[in-house]
């Protein structure tokens, strides 16, 4: 008797025990979501590729760049890619490689702050205003929406404005506006689970409210909010980039990738130190890439209602 | 349907009011106020006094209680002033709209190309699922969500204007010649052509996205069997029956780019030298010109406010069962 490989563990222990199988092979929701994430090619490069990012960018740094990067020689300044810089000199006298793998750490760790901020503020909001709902889911909706109107880049540069320039204000920054999406999806998926029979049970037995949150509603919502937080880990490495293109975000000499794309604006550097511009772009966009591939893969293999065999 | 009308505007009421409190909020976070800037070189070369500024204070009303500001700003802006630039003292309104209508050219001209290309090309992935060119276009669609517009903008000028030559590298239209209409529209096009386009690129791809999973769903639907059961011709069960349809979360989508679609203008502007507000703006945060800031942070927000109420009513018109709900 054949059993179908995404049959639920009591069916399975029911199939073989019928059977007379010995062992019986049960997959828990994380393996098996595992098991569909590695059948996307792209999703599994995409992985390696992160991770080889990550490795070279935070640990590995100052082996594969020995080169300060902001060590500047007006002897050096814009040389072409040699044997003695990688990827060639600045304007005036860095070496780009070093500036790209330094820069990298601050681009992604900036990212990752970012994200955590965001991610905590929507779904602390998202799960008050859905589970409690009433005045509360009023009152947060109003103010997302409120918050939503404003252009994400507009009323960010405003508060670089206000706050000054630099590492942790475009931190704090980026993560105290991006949390609007997060909570409107948090909202609509605690919405959608509360009416649900089992956690009527769950009230009825007498489980404090906070609890029910906790433990029964919030695992059936984690699937869409990883998904989301994947994809807001690339949008917020794009704003930082942005930011720090204009100026507002990281500041020279600490090198981001954003603000080495600053440097190239004059259409004579753009063509004749394609060194300069190339790289942050290409690791940007190739980053960005890579997340949002993961982000798809996550998104197939969490996503119970998917069949596949 | 005029009910629904009405009850949209309602709706848009408490978040006009919230908007305008937090842009009034930021304006008391940033550092200093009209009279301090007012009198910053009188302050620094000390013939300003402290009852100096207090007087002025009190004559500007600043030394009134915030809610009392706030009204006093709010009838201020009824009557569309929004206070003038620190330096030159020219009116916000004035600079603000008189650089409004190249960006809204801009975003409209991005939001043009990515329906052009964007729906057909999504219709076109929805019936053609796994062909070279449904890939091709997918693949299009995450190359252009992941690749920052500043990026895009330095390649494609890069490549087109200084590789190629076949457009201008940035500006509105080309300094010292005059054209006649047909002249002048075109130029004005050229010049227009790349940093629309590349701003258009990251709406095509969600646009393209959503088109195509949209038909996906709709094509399945119950009612298209029906339609080809009937014995209808493909292109009429496509435009008649799934596009319609299918163009629903599309018109979505639109309204939730136009935010976006404003804060890319501001980096393409500023790369294209584009005089719209995006460059205004950008001036203004680097000389610390806070009633400018305020200005713009405002208008911005309200455009998309109104934008959202016609993306809603266009959804109403095109959805009937919106209207009564």
């Amino acid at each position: 008797m054949s059993v179908q490989a995404n049959a639920s563990s009591g069916e399975l222990r029911a199939a073989s025990l019928l059977s007379g199988q010995k062992k019986v092979q049960i997959q828990s929701p994380g393996r098996r979501a595992f098991t569909r994430f590695l059948r996307h090619k792209l999703a599994v490069g995409s992985t390696l590729f992160i991770i080889v990012v990550i490795l070279g960018v935070f640990p590995l740094a100052s082996v594969i760049a020995p080169i300060s990067p902001v060590r500047t020689s007006l002897r050096e300044v814009r040389q072409p890619p040699s044997a003695a810089h990688i990827l060639g000199t600045d304007l005036i006298g860095r070496d780009v490689w070093s500036r790209l793998i330094y820069g990298g750490r601050v681009s992604i760790a900036v990212g990752l702050a970012a994200v955590t901020i965001f991610m905590s503020i929507g779904t602390l909001l998202g799960s008050i205003a859905g589970y409690y709902g009433g005045k509360f889911d009023i009152v947060i909706m109003r103010i997302t929406d409120t918050v939503m109107a404003f252009p994400v880049l507009v009323i960010l540069i405003s508060i670089v404005a206000i706050i000054g320039p630099g590492i942790f204000n475009a931190m704090m920054a980026i993560g105290l506006i991006s949390w609007t999406g997060i909570a409107r999806l948090v909202r609509g998926q605690i919405l959608s689970v509360r009416a649900m029979d089992f956690i009527l049970a769950a009230e009825a037995v007498g489980i404090p409210q906070g609890r029910i949150l906790r433990r029964h509603i919030l695992p059936s919502v984690m699937a869409p909010i990883i998904v989301a937080g994947s994809f807001g880990i690339a949008g917020a490495i794009l704003t930082e980039a942005g930011l720090s293109f204009l100026g507002l975000g990281v500041q020279i000499p600490t090198p981001s990738w954003g603000n080495m794309l600053n440097e190239a604006q004059s259409i004579e550097l753009i063509e004749s130190f394609p060194w300069l511009w190339l790289p942050p772009g290409l690791m940007i966009s190739l980053c960005v890439l890579a997340i949002n591939f993961i982000g798809d893969g996550l998104r197939d293999a969490l996503d119970p209602r998917m069949n596949l065999n | 349907m005029n009910r629904y009308i009405l009850r949209r505007i309602f709706q848009a009421i408490p978040v006009l009011i919230g908007i305008t409190i937090i842009t009034f909020t930021f304006t008391e976070l940033a550092p200093g106020d009209a009279v301090s800037s007012m009198l910053l070189s009188q302050q620094e070369s000390g013939l300003a006094g402290e009852l100096d500024t207090a007087t002025l204070r009190a004559q500007y009303g600043l030394d009134q209680p915030p809610p009392v500001r706030y009204l006093q700003w709010m009838s201020g802006l009824a009557q569309g002033n929004m206070g003038v630039r620190i330096r030159s003292r020219v009116p916000v309104a004035e600079e603000i709209g008189r650089r409004l209508p190249a960006t809204i050219q801009l975003m409209l001209a991005a939001l043009t190309i990515s329906i052009v290309l964007g729906i057909p090309f999504g219709i076109y992935s929805a019936l053609r699922q796994y062909s070279r060119l449904d890939y091709f276009l997918t693949t299009f669609v995450f190359i252009g969500i992941s690749v920052p517009g500043f990026f895009a903008a330095i390649a494609v000028i890069y490549l087109f204007a200084v590789k190629l030559g076949w457009f201008p590298t940035s500006g509105y239209s080309t300094p010292g010649q005059t054209f006649g209409f047909w002249g002048g529209l075109w130029d004005q096009v050229h010049h227009l052509a790349l940093p629309a386009l590349v701003l258009g690129i990251e709406s095509t791809a969600s646009v393209m996205r959503y088109t195509r999973s949209s038909m996906l769903e709709v094509i399945k639907l119950d009612y298209m069997v029906t339609a080809r059961s009937k014995g209808l011709g493909q292109q009429t069960i496509i435009i008649r029956h799934a596009l319609r349809n299918a163009l629903l979360p599309v018109i979505t989508i639109l309204g939730l780019r136009l935010p976006s679609l404003f804060g890319g203008a501001i980096i393409i502007e500023n790369i294209f030298n584009w005089p719209g507000m995006g460059i205004l703006y950008l001036d203004g945060v680097s000389t610390r010109d806070y009633p400018l800031i305020m200005g713009m942070v405002l208008i911005s927000a309200l455009l998309i406010v109104v934008s959202n109420l016609f993306t809603d009513l266009a959804y109403a018109v095109v959805d009937p069962r919106i209207r009564y709900e």
